[in-house]
């Protein structure tokens, strides 16, 4: 491909060295911005889809899959309504029937006072750390 | 137009890098409504507007089948990571497509296979392509959704 620069090692001037390995492992594989009031994907990348579960619920689909699940790190957020004081937790599903694969996660959004209640949530931010496959 | 690089054999990240620095999404109209489970309410897969972008622009995605195979290889009982992720990077990428090509695609790598398998079998579709403005307007009583008994079909999907 053109524009491969092929290195083991950046060297900043004055600011020392990293090894592209950090790069490679540390870069996030996938992200979104997912409304899941009407629904739809505000922003992303290797996403390509996103099934809206239910109240609260949701499932992103990747493109370029991960090389496994016990080696990655799934993190997201949410905001709260206006006007409501209690913050919004994401958390996997997949113990109540949600998917956890390399290319599907199940996500849903609790409200933190109440951690039985799934809210539909404007701005659902996700981010997708590991191998791919 | 941009004109897609030869991506063969470039992994799959790195042409979908290439494709959010060229190409600009494309919002599909379309949802499609499935039910994978008779306890649960009708899901609604959206697509991703950029991955929609590369399927209209082509030479990015890699074809289908790709994606079955390695989901084969996941549901093997002794599955620990996949070692045929070369598929998704080496296999000839697919061509241009339609939106609704697009989206049929996207129904076979996305929504469960039992569902888009037999969607036409039993007493009601398990799955209808629609319009974003044939969804209830509001999400009020959304976890009771279904797909409406009297549903006209008006075309097949794939």
């Amino acid at each position: 491909m053109a524009g491969t620069i092929i290195a083991d090692t950046l060297t900043h001037s004055t600011a020392g060295s990293v090894t592209t390995d950090y790069v490679v492992n540390g870069s996030a594989k996938a992200w979104l911005q997912y409304n899941q009031t009407t629904p739809a994907v505000a922003g992303s990348f290797n996403v390509s889809s996103i099934s809206d579960d239910s109240t609260g619920i949701f499932s992103p689909s990747l493109t370029s899959s991960l090389s496994s699940v016990s080696d990655c790190c799934v993190t997201a957020i949410s905001n709260h309504d206006s006007g409501e004081s209690e913050p919004r937790l994401i958390a996997l599903r997949n113990d109540q029937g949600g998917s956890f694969t390399t290319s599907i996660q199940t996500l849903a959004v609790y409200n933190a006072g109440s951690a039985t209640s799934l809210y539909d949530n404007k701005f659902n931010f996700g981010v997708i750390h590991g191998d791919l496959a | 137009m941009t004109t897609t690089p030869q991506f063969k054999g470039t992994h799959l990240f790195d042409r979908l890098c290439w494709a959010k620095e060229n190409l600009d999404g494309v919002q599909s109209d379309y949802r499609v409504v499935y039910e994978d489970n008779i306890d649960e309410c009708a899901k609604i897969l959206v697509p991703d507007p950029n991955w929609m972008a590369c399927a209209l622009q082509g030479g990015i995605l890699p074809p289908v089948w790709v994606y079955w195979e390695l989901k084969k290889d996941e549901s093997q009982p002794d599955f620990k990571k996949h070692t045929r992720g070369y598929l998704l990077h080496n296999t000839e990428p697919m061509e241009a497509m339609t939106e609704e090509q697009a989206i049929e695609y996207l129904i076979q790598k996305d929504v469960p296979e039992h569902v888009w398998k037999n969607w036409d079998e039993g007493n009601r579709p398990k799955m209808v392509i629609c319009r974003k403005n044939q969804l209830p307007a509001t999400r009020e009583w959304r976890n009771s959704w279904r797909i409406s008994e009297d549903v006209t079909v008006i075309e097949e999907a794939a």
